[in-house]
């Protein structure tokens, strides 16, 4: 297949642009020293599946990212994998209808991200996340699971110590 | 002369404030029981 080349000026067929697999559907500047960020009108009925992203920023302490969908407090199962840099050890970490998935992302002071991929969060379907384990001395995947069944608008991101200083969220919709 | 910690800050889409109470307290609680993932020995 060869993929469009959009210049300046010229005319943009509907099938080039109803064929973009990835639209920004927020970007979120995140405050100075903030222990949580919330994240309205990411999901909605335009997309079935989400990427969400946080580059850019640091954190006050070594943490690990959690993420948690609308106001949901519970119903949130997932296994992490990870190791460390200094060995091949590798370890698990769970969620076992947690507050929230809790090991989404990480990062300490000298940077911190999140690195998701959301499955059906507004459309019907459970919630699933995929996710990298990332605090700068650990590293791994993370999947999971919300149950029940629920339609989320937004999310809230969090890390598990210290706070949040600048970086930017974004939230991608993939095409349906 | 001891420093006063600094206030909890939450921020919802571009608006930074202050925790209330019961969000400071949520807000501990959440993070009472995280396990940290291992160091590096």
């Amino acid at each position: 297949m060869t993929y469009p080349t959009f210049t300046n000026g010229t005319v943009l067929p509907a099938s080039d642009l109803n064929a973009i697999g990835l639209w920004l559907v927020k970007s979120q500047t995140v405050g100075t020293g903030v222990s949580s960020v919330t994240v309205t009108d990411a999901f909605n009925s335009s997309f079935d599946n989400y990427m969400v992203t946080y580059t850019g920023g640091v954190g006050s302490a070594l943490h690990n990212m959690r993420l948690q969908l609308g106001s949901a407090t519970s119903g949130y199962y997932g296994l992490g994998i990870y190791g460390t840099f200094a060995g091949t050890t590798v370890s698990g970490i769970n969620d076992n209808n947690a507050a929230q998935f809790r090991y989404v992302g990480g990062g300490d002071a000298y940077g911190s991200t999140l690195r998701a991929t959301l499955i059906t969060p507004y459309a019907t379907g459970l919630t699933s996340i995929n996710a990298i384990i990332d605090t700068g001395t650990s590293f791994g995947t993370y999947v999971g699971r919300y149950y029940p069944d629920t339609q989320f608008t937004a999310f809230t991101m969090s890390p598990d110590s210290g706070t949040l200083t600048g970086g930017t969220i974004r939230v991608y919709g993939m095409r349906n | 002369m001891a420093e006063e910690p600094k206030p909890l800050m939450i921020q919802i889409d571009d608006k930074v404030r202050e925790m209330t109470p019961e969000e400071v307290a949520a807000h501990k609680a959440s993070i009472a029981d995280a396990p940290q993932l291992g160091a590096p020995e």
